[in-house]
């Protein structure tokens, strides 16, 4: 019940946000980027939260969340040679998906 | 006494879930070179990390069970334990009933689980509801579950932990009338006996002979006959019951029924200040010797919760049995299926030697499957025909056998024996 409730919550904010790409232009775009960033990881709390799951923890989400989408909004305003950001987001993203299958197979991590 | 609850870490679904949508925004954003994209998923990333730096400290747990008293069967059980944790973490933990106990179920089927918030240090009591269900010492439970921080990237997952025995007792009637023994002990007790001696029941005026004390003698009888009279009465004695417990076999669940018996029977004697003791005769010799007193009855309930059928292929017999588990004059209440022509054969063996033996046969014909076919019913009369003969072979020998199914109330096979006791008494010697 809790899994479908986040899968449909994250089709509609994939849906909205394609609807704003397409209605919104100009200082719009990041300002719904912003929201939407916040928004996925509140639905992602609702989906997963166990006995944490609070109002307030998840205002704090909502603002750390939109937060972490304005760095990255303005960092990605700034002027960097395309190909310095393609080869380090790319590493990002194979190290963390190679850790991630890691540990999906071991099934464990720490102690 | 606390012990250390071992735990295992392992990655959750929530971490994995976020880490699959971070790669996918960011692979979305350089492609299309949309930084919006890489925005709309970056907080999931960042939170993963922080959720997986303050998962990877280890958590430890410390259990202390807390004993509950006995409770008969049927009744409301209350597992409880403390536990603390070393930092402030969230647990979700639920409770594997032991054999014989029942918890309470969600709609699946699965036991309910118990949530609580620990604060680093901080001793909390969690209570699991369960219900007795058949008379034993099981163990309350395996306790498993997840512990999970506020981020719930990794959790750690609780080795399953036993918790303490709960003591079961076995559900007893109240038996309005018991089986009298033929022959009573030389203690004091509540039971009048037959010959004469000190005591508060009259038994008879007689004349006065030689050697009779003094202050027995009824002075106004003397006065009105004019020669000496004294009084007799009757002494008050007790009697020793032996509870034998067949534990040869246990068919369909006449061990169960024959537990539950023992401790009717067994609380009833002792309310009256008999003697009672146990013997369980079986693959396991099991006992505990006549004595009065309310200890007694747990001392019996003790032997009787750790009895269970053992197959055993060992040529057993009476002579095993320690003298002070079984005392000249005793009353032998046997409680037995009459299957095992073991158990049998030290059934004779105990008239053989003069004991006063009645036994409840515990039958297991209502555990037995419907003959089906001509071949089939043939071989159930046959054994109905055999057991008549067991049952014969020992009513010759002088001993009353009654048989009870067990759904029946115990006082009706317990009444039965005691009027055939009755009728039979004197005719039929050792």
């Amino acid at each position: 019940m809790r899994r479908t409730l986040a899968a449909v919550m994250l089709g509609l904010l994939v849906a909205a946000y394609a609807v704003t790409l397409h209605l919104f232009t100009g200082a719009a775009r990041p300002v719904s980027a912003v929201v939407l960033g916040a928004g996925l990881l509140v639905v992602g709390e609702l989906a997963f939260g166990g006995p944490w799951r609070s109002p307030a923890w998840l205002g704090l989400c909502a603002l750390g969340g939109a937060a972490v989408a304005v760095v990255v909004q303005l960092a990605g305003a700034v002027d960097v040679p395309r190909s310095v950001a393609i080869t380090v987001a790319g590493c990002a993203a194979v190290l963390a998906a190679v850790w991630l299958l890691v540990s999906v197979a071991r099934r464990d991590v720490g102690s | 006494m606390a012990e250390r609850v071992v735990t295992h870490a392992r990655v959750t679904t929530k971490l994995r879930t976020y880490l699959v949508l971070a790669v996918m925004g960011a692979f979305l954003g350089l492609t299309f070179g949309r930084p919006a994209f890489i925005a709309v998923t970056a907080p999931l990333a960042v939170y993963a990390a922080l959720g997986v730096l303050a998962g990877r400290r280890v958590a430890e747990l410390w259990a202390q069970p807390i004993a509950h008293p006995p409770v008969r069967e049927g009744a409301p059980v209350e597992a409880r334990l403390r536990i603390a944790a070393s930092v402030t973490i969230g647990a979700q933990l639920q409770l594997t009933p032991g054999r014989g106990l029942r918890a309470r179920t969600d709609r699946r089927g699965r036991p309910l689980r118990v949530t609580a918030q620990l604060r680093a240090g901080e001793w909390q009591e969690l209570a699991f509801e369960l219900t007795a269900q058949r008379w034993g010492a099981p163990r309350a439970g395996s306790l498993t579950g997840v512990l999970r921080d506020r981020f719930g990237m990794i959790e750690h997952e609780l080795v399953a932990t036993a918790l303490p025995a709960v003591r079961v007792l076995p559900e007893a009637e109240t038996l309005r009338r018991l089986l009298d023994p033929h022959e009573l002990q030389a203690t004091v007790g509540s039971r009048v006996a037959r010959e004469r001696g000190e005591g508060i029941e009259l038994a008879e005026v007689r004349a006065f002979h030689p050697g009779d004390a003094v202050r027995r003698i009824n002075w106004q009888v003397s006065a009105r006959r004019g020669t000496l009279h004294v009084t007799d009465r009757h002494p008050e004695r007790n009697a020793d019951v032996i509870l034998f417990l067949d534990t040869f076999s246990d068919i369909g669940g006449t061990l169960g029924f024959a537990v539950r018996a023992a401790a009717t029977l067994a609380a009833g004697y002792l309310e009256r200040r008999d003697r009672v003791g146990v013997i369980g005769f079986g693959g396991v010799l099991a006992g505990v010797g006549p004595r009065l007193g309310t200890r007694q009855l747990y001392r019996i309930v003790d032997t009787l919760l750790a009895s269970s059928a053992e197959a055993s292929y060992a040529n057993k017999d009476v002579r095993l049995v320690p003298r002070r588990l079984l005392p000249p004059k005793a009353l032998v209440v046997a409680l037995s299926p009459l299957v095992d022509e073991r158990s049998i054969t030290a059934l004779l063996d105990l008239r053989r030697r003069g004991h006063d033996l009645a036994i409840v046969e515990l039958s297991p014909e209502p555990f037995l499957p419907p003959p089906s076919g001509a071949e089939q019913q043939l071989a159930r009369r046959l054994w109905h025909v055999r057991r008549e003969a067991v049952r014969g072979r020992l009513r010759a020998r002088g001993a009353t056998v009654q048989t009870w199914d067990g759904a029946a109330p115990l006082q009706l096979p317990v009444g039965a024996l005691a009027q055939l006791r009755t009728r039979t008494r004197g005719r039929v010697g050792a």
